[in-house]
């Protein structure tokens, strides 16, 4: 604590020693432990330390305390996730009275927005597990991709296959009460 | 007969106390994580530690306490306050997140405790964590009072909040960060990186929501990105290991209603500058 407050007011601005105990503080995990058998320049070049150190320092008392926003995750345009979460739950609230009544009720119009409102459903869903479990940390920065490309591929072929129900086929609500109807052998005889 | 009675109820507790104390006859087992980076190649191991809960307070921090005192001096954990408010001696007892010090020992001679660190975190040394990630994701939430104006230096009044808005602080702000719910969110397993975790969204919430913060829609507009909020999946396991009995899968639900713009921050039932206009007109 009392080292922290003397390194942070310029107090003694010999920087050869505020740097010497930078260097002290600032450990490499992948380094050897014993710090004595590093050679301990008494002054370090201002160019070394022009560059960020890329250790952590080990001493709390020595970090830096950086009290602008931190950019957890990517540095991208601010993508705005609440609308899309808002469309995501409303989704979900629909589905639960419009499933009952669109197999109640079979009929062209409600298979058609049962098919739409189905389809984005399980996309939304299929893409926060490709996002949550398909990460670039353990699979490379290829593999991620290409699973969002597989989730959007599935997505549109469940769309363009429930919409050939409906156009060409008895429709979705038919298709699941035709399900119900079929008997099995020990039963027709 | 009557001698036959002595033996028995709380009299006969006390007589056999006081003659099986010293034979060591309640040993419970530990099976602790350890791991030395000293020794970084060897890999981690369970290693067993029996104590006699007689002679042993009814904490498992007590225990931990008792084998680095008596048994192995190289155990090394986290402790502090040791009456659950500080947050230090966070770990994972028998699979469930919680604070040593005020975790009592299960009496269950037969099976062992398990003691591990706290899960999918970097460990430092046996069942010390890397906590650096979780500090820095408390630092990004700006966890701090943010006036429009702040008052100029020597003539800070206090700030007025009504008894309503200062309650609906009650069970946001007695989070010590110990970290126990996030270690426990597999959300935070998964993608601890991008996001924030159930305690620091808890505490982003507890600022949101203080009527005396300015800096509302700057808070909130810093949380609308895919991962910092949205990758909770109401889980619930936060607000289940909670040491404290807190609710943190409950802010961050409040969260969620306040970005989707449904629901409002109420406006301060007092004015929070009350005093210093008064100050001004005088």
């Amino acid at each position: 604590m009392a080292l922290s407050m003397f390194l942070r007011t310029p107090v003694c601005t010999n920087q050869a020693f505020t740097k010497q105990i930078m260097r002290l503080a600032t450990y490499s995990a992948t380094s050897n432990s014993s710090l004595t058998l590093r050679a301990l320049p008494s002054v370090l070049s201002h160019k070394d330390h022009a560059i960020k150190p890329q250790t952590t320092p080990i001493f709390d008392s020595v970090r830096s305390f950086r009290t602008t926003a931190v950019r957890m995750s990517d540095d991208e345009k601010p993508h705005d996730h609440a609308k899309l979460w808002v469309i995501e739950k409303a989704t979900s609230a629909l589905l639960v009275p419009l499933i009952p009544l669109g197999l109640l009720i079979p009929n062209k119009l409600f298979d058609s927005l049962l098919a739409i409102l189905i389809t984005a459903h399980s996309f939304w869903g299929l893409e926060a597990i490709a996002v949550d479990y398909v990460r670039a940390s353990i699979f490379g920065p290829v593999i991620p991709k290409i699973a969002i490309g597989l989730v959007y591929l599935i997505s549109i072929a469940t769309l363009g296959g429930l919409f050939y129900i409906i156009s060409h086929d008895v429709g979705l609500a038919n298709a699941v009460r035709h399900f119900w109807s079929v008997k099995s052998n020990s039963q027709v005889a | 007969m009557p001698l036959l009675r002595l033996t028995s109820g709380t009299f006969g507790q006390l007589r056999t106390f006081a003659t099986s104390a010293t034979l060591g006859k309640r040993i419970k087992t530990f099976a602790v994580y350890r791991w030395n980076p000293d020794e970084p190649d060897k890999k981690p191991y369970t290693q067993n530690y029996e104590v006699d809960l007689d002679d042993c307070a009814p904490m498992v921090l007590d225990a931990l306490l008792k084998i680095k005192n008596e048994m192995d001096p190289t155990l090394t954990f986290r402790r502090s306050c040791r009456e659950g408010v500080c947050g230090s001696c966070a770990m994972n007892i028998d699979g469930v997140n919680t604070l040593a010090c005020i975790s009592h020992i299960d009496k269950n001679l037969s099976k062992p405790t398990k003691i591990y660190p706290l899960p999918h975190m970097y460990v430092v040394k046996d069942l010390v964590p890397d906590l650096s990630n979780f500090y820095r994701q408390y630092q990004s939430i700006e966890p701090w009072l943010q006036r429009d104006k702040e008052a100029t230096k020597g003539k800070e009044t206090q700030l007025l909040q009504d008894v309503e808005d200062r309650a609906k602080l009650d069970g946001l702000y007695e989070c010590v960060l110990c970290a126990c719910c996030s270690t426990s969110c597999p959300s935070y397993w998964w993608n601890g990186d991008k996001y924030l975790g159930p305690a620091v969204l808890m505490q982003a919430y507890r600022w949101i929501i203080d009527s005396r913060d300015d800096a509302t829609e700057k808070r909130l507009s810093k949380l609308k990105d895919t991962y910092s909020v949205y990758r909770c999946h109401t889980i619930m396991n936060c607000t289940r290991t909670c040491p404290k009995g807190l609710n943190p899968g409950r802010a961050i639900a409040q969260i969620k209603t306040l970005l989707s713009g449904i629901v409002k921050k109420q406006p301060p039932i007092l004015d929070p500058a009350g005093l210093e206009k008064q100050a001004a007109q005088n």
